[in-house]
């Protein structure tokens, strides 16, 4: 009877592992890293081995964070380049409003469809004013926490915003919430946002722009008249809005529309994340993992140093990798060249003085022929202009911002970007050999919890 | 009933225990991490420690040796890599699984033997970590011939490193001291149990 008691618990435990090794819970993971907590003293133990695996990092990643304070300088530069993308331009779109630039910090939990922002100064936010990024219009706020500011995006399907097509100054609809399931999508490509109540059945194709009709309905909604939702299109029969902007990853920095003057005296100076006080140095316990094909490291600060799942670890200006798991006294680090890693990014493409905002990329590890450099998978969501022939250029690439723990303008490395790589798709060739030695910095709670 | 004496022996042996289970997890940990630090340029050709100290703790261990075992070994890989403990969990318990039903039908423990179904373990081990990450990152791993022809070599570089390494990870502390260290109750298939040494059936 024990024998078989003891059997059966064995078969669970069996079972129960299998389906936690396929289909990850957050809540157990985070138990399980928890529990795992006091093998630390294990990593300790095994410590002297990571020794043996330091290496020199690359030339000219060297090259780049030892520049000391100029790189700081050109992350400020870069990061004013990517605000100044986002800025609307158009005077009648600028006249009677307050721009207010705010960069984004992350989701709400749980729900993809909220942007967490920052801005510098909270003075005059509040519920309801219109967010847009360039000319086009992206959601508005919902909540304002201090300088901490939620935003519902478009795709939300609790939204709606008054909308009129553009040459059809008769044809009115609302618009918001997504016209396809995300998880139904099978080829990359423009979000199609939903289209409601057209006042015509068959509108013809054209830009569609914010037009609120009702005031009662969204008091705010007047200062965003006249911003872009994207082109509406009847190419799969019911009428949708292709957006122009890359919701998912490509939102780094935002506007938000204050009424002229209701900000009198605030100040619009954003702190550089990068430059701030939410990173501890750690130390590497464990450099190379027993899985060959794998690239991370464990380091020496946990939860109880308030570092979170998906905080980025730096050597520098440089990305080394993300958490993946976080127990209270170490963490188990996932670098660059390990295989399903994604960041978001931004590129600086020589000779070209705009950045350019690539969206998400995920790493498909280092090439099999030329192991110093890896792949990362680039999930083009917005076409990206390329200067030249647009097929192959060499780019300096960066984080984006927008999630939490990794924040914007951490040094990436060179990189060519291929618009067609040899499977036909998008992809991104990082020059990165070995992971730096040295003194690591992982970010800290401060920047990623709401 | 046990007396005074008899329950502090057994107090004293279950401390033994825990503490050469400590012991294995702390060698094996160590072991893992310098071996992967050691053959690093080697890649892929990098011997399975874990399926190494199983094989071994399997030739002097009792059952309930092996399936305690398999979570040493599991701790120690979990505590030195970034692979998901839940996936190192079942790998290992499989294994210890896989082993011990062998070890009922076989004796293994030979250096062919040992070599053979550390090889095995080791191979099956590394695909179900390829698979693993290949389900929790889709489409980011390569195809599956490089997920087996990886998982391939991990299995024979431990099938090689058995023969060696083995014998030498029977005499670590741990492994031959405590209930880790007790005599071998895999004597061989369960028909030929109870028949005198030296006779066949």
């Amino acid at each position: 009877m024990g024998s078989r008691r003891t059997h059966f618990s064995r078969l669970l435990l069996w079972i129960v592992l299998l389906v936690l090794a396929v289909r990850p819970v957050a809540v157990v993971e985070r138990g399980f890293a928890l529990a795992t907590s006091p093998l630390r003293l294990l990593s300790e133990l095994a410590r002297p081995a990571s020794w043996l695996g330091g290496r020199r990092a690359l030339a000219a990643d060297a090259r780049f964070f030892e520049r000391g304070e100029a790189d700081l300088a050109e992350v400020e530069a870069l990061w004013d380049d990517l605000s100044s993308l986002a800025r609307p331009d158009r005077a009648e779109l600028v006249r009677g409003r307050d721009l207010v630039p705010a960069e984004v910090i992350g989701r709400v939990l749980g729900d993809r469809d909220r942007l967490r922002v920052r801005v510098a100064d909270p003075r005059g936010i509040e519920r309801g004013l219109p967010v847009v990024h360039g000319e086009t219009y992206v959601g508005r706020v919902v909540e304002v926490r201090g300088t901490d500011v939620e935003v519902r995006l478009v795709t939300s399907p609790r939204f709606a915003v008054g909308a009129r097509l553009v040459a059809e100054n008769d044809i009115w609809m609302t618009v918001g919430g997504l016209a396809d399931d995300l998880g139904a999508r099978s080829e990359p490509g423009p979000l199609a946002l939903a289209v409601r109540s057209p006042s015509d059945r068959e509108p013809p194709d054209g830009p569609v722009e914010v037009f609120e009709l009702l005031a009662d309905v969204d008091p705010r909604g007047e200062l965003a008249r006249g911003y872009s939702l994207g082109r509406l299109s009847r190419e799969t029969g019911e009428p949708r809005v292709l957006a122009d902007v890359d919701y998912g990853a490509g939102l780094y920095h935002v506007f938000l529309l204050a009424p002229e003057g209701a900000r009198a005296g605030a100040t619009d100076e954003l702190a550089l994340a990068v430059a701030d006080m939410d990173w501890r140095p750690t130390r590497v316990l464990v450099r190379r993992g027993p899985t060959a094909w794998r690239a991370g490291l464990v380091v020496s600060r946990g939860t109880r140093d308030g570092v979170r799942v998906g905080a980025a670890v730096i050597h520098g200006l440089r990305l080394v990798g993300r958490v993946e798991r976080a127990g209270l006294w170490s963490s188990d680090v996932r670098c660059l060249a390990d295989p399903g890693l994604s960041v978001v990014a931004v590129a600086r493409i020589a000779g070209d003085p705009v950045p350019r905002v690539l969206g998400r990329l995920v790493s498909s590890g280092r090439q099999p022929d030329d192991p110093s450099r890896i792949a990362f998978l680039w999930k083009v969501v917005v076409p990206v202009e390329l200067p030249a022939d647009g097929r192959e250029v060499t780019a300096e690439l960066f984080t984006g911002s927008g999630e939490p723990g990794v924040p914007g303008g951490l040094y990436l490395g060179e990189a060519r970007l291929e618009m067609r790589g040899p499977d036909g798709t998008p992809r991104v060739l990082l020059v990165h050999e070995e992971d730096p030695a040295g003194e690591l910095w992982v970010r800290s709670r401060g920047a990623m919890d709401p | 009933m046990r007396g005074p004496a008899g329950v502090a022996a057994v107090e004293r042996s279950a401390r033994r225990s825990i503490l050469a289970w400590c012991l294995v997890a702390a060698e094996t940990a160590l072991l893992f991490a310098l071996v992967a630090a050691a053959t690093g340029a080697t890649g892929l050709w990098t011997p399975d420690i874990g399926v190494l100290v199983l094989v071994a703790l399997a030739a002097r261990g009792d059952a309930r040796g092996l399936w305690v075992g398999a979570f040493a070994v599991a701790a120690a890989r979990i505590a030195v890599g970034i692979d998901p403990p839940s996936a190192v969990l079942f790998g290992y318990v499989t294994a210890a699984a896989l082993h011990a039903s062998v070890c009922a039908v076989v004796n293994p423990d030979g250096p062919l033997g040992r070599a053979v179904s550390a090889a095995v373990y080791a191979t099956l081990f590394a695909a179900w970590l390829s698979v693993a990450h290949a389900l929790r990152n889709p489409g980011v791993l390569g195809s599956p011939e490089q997920w087996i022809s990886g998982a391939a070599a991990t299995g024979l570089a431990t099938g090689l490193a058995a023969f060696v390494l083995v014998p030498i990870l029977r005499r670590l502390p741990g492994l031959r001291s405590g209930r880790a260290g007790r005599a071998s109750t895999f004597t061989g298939p369960r028909w030929m149990r109870g028949v005198p040494a030296g006779r066949s059936a």
